[in-house]
């Protein structure tokens, strides 16, 4: 079975002719997953279909895996800046089971909020899920039909050599707007959405 | 003889030296740092139990497999490093 096949599109879908279809049916992954099966959110309609669910570029995790190699080395590093101390075996293992807990917890820390930080289109609307720290979460949703403006930026050596780029979303009579940042492909993206909205103001979904 | 030890504690001078270890004064940030982090996964492990709820996928169950693996191992390994960190 192809990755073509694979890809669970719903029946509404199938009888448009448009090409954002194409770029769905192209790429799959953690990071871009175009009409995933079992998945929902609170809030969803009966008749809401997710289209694609977003997350940042996995290129984001790199830093914390610097960091916890850092951490992890720092226990030996300290025994070489103070070598004098008494039972120095001892202490520095036990040191580096503290230093392996912390970056333990760094890691799945990180791991998760990449996991929760996601992007939602639907043929209804779009949802940015922000799992910002430990104690707080932001949801910020606009409906399709009131989607104006569509940018996407890529800014940097390494963004444009990832092909990562952010999103926005400008809509009608709110100050603020939904982004989509660090994702992969926004240009295909860009062109998902816009082909999203004229289908919905068409009637077509 | 008793004399000359009383003559002898005369003349010795007991100096009291200030013996002031920095090793056990170090180990008191490590284990806050311990149980701090412990209090950590605790938290995380509530927050995924909510954030599950908020975003329903087939990963989910995985997220939360990882979770408490991790909760059960910084318990395990908290307590091992309590335990060199007061041998050490």
């Amino acid at each position: 079975m192809n990755e073509v096949e694979k890809i669970n599109i719903p029946e509404k879908f199938q009888k448009i002719d448009r090409t954002f279809l194409n770029h769905l049916r192209n790429e799959k992954g953690s990071v871009f997953m175009p009409f995933p099966r079992n998945t929902s959110f609170l809030g969803k309609e009966d008749d809401e279909s997710v289209v694609l669910i977003l997350r940042k570029h996995w290129q984001f995790l790199l830093p914390t895996i610097l960091e916890c190699i850092f951490l992890l080395l720092l226990p030996f590093i300290l025994s070489v800046i103070i070598p004098n101390l008494p039972n120095r075996g001892l202490f520095v293992f036990s040191l580096f089971l503290v230093s392996l807990l912390i970056s333990l917890s760094l890691l799945i820390y990180r791991y998760v909020r990449w996991f929760y930080n996601v992007n939602i289109i639907t043929d209804q609307r779009v949802i940015d899920m922000d799992f910002e720290t430990l104690f707080s979460h932001k949801t910020t949703e606009a409906r399709l039909e009131k989607v104006e403006d569509i940018t996407f930026k890529q800014i940097g050596i390494l963004s444009n050599l990832f092909d990562i780029g952010s999103i926005y979303i400008q809509t009608a009579g709110a100050k603020s707007e939904i982004e989509f940042k660090g994702i992969h492909n926004p240009k295909q993206v860009q062109d998902i959405l816009s082909d999203l909205l004229e289908s919905k103001k068409k009637g077509e979904i | 003889m008793v004399g000359n030890e009383i003559l002898d504690s005369i003349n010795m001078v007991e100096v009291n030296t200030f013996d002031f270890n920095l090793l056990p004064l170090l180990k008191v940030p490590f284990i806050l740092l311990l149980i701090g982090n412990l209090f950590f996964a605790l938290i995380l492990y509530l927050r995924i139990r909510i954030l599950s709820d908020t975003f329903v996928t087939f990963e989910n169950r995985r997220i939360k497999s990882i979770v408490v693996i991790y909760l059960i191992g910084s318990l395990v390994l908290s307590l091992f490093a309590l335990l060199f960190l007061i041998l050490s």
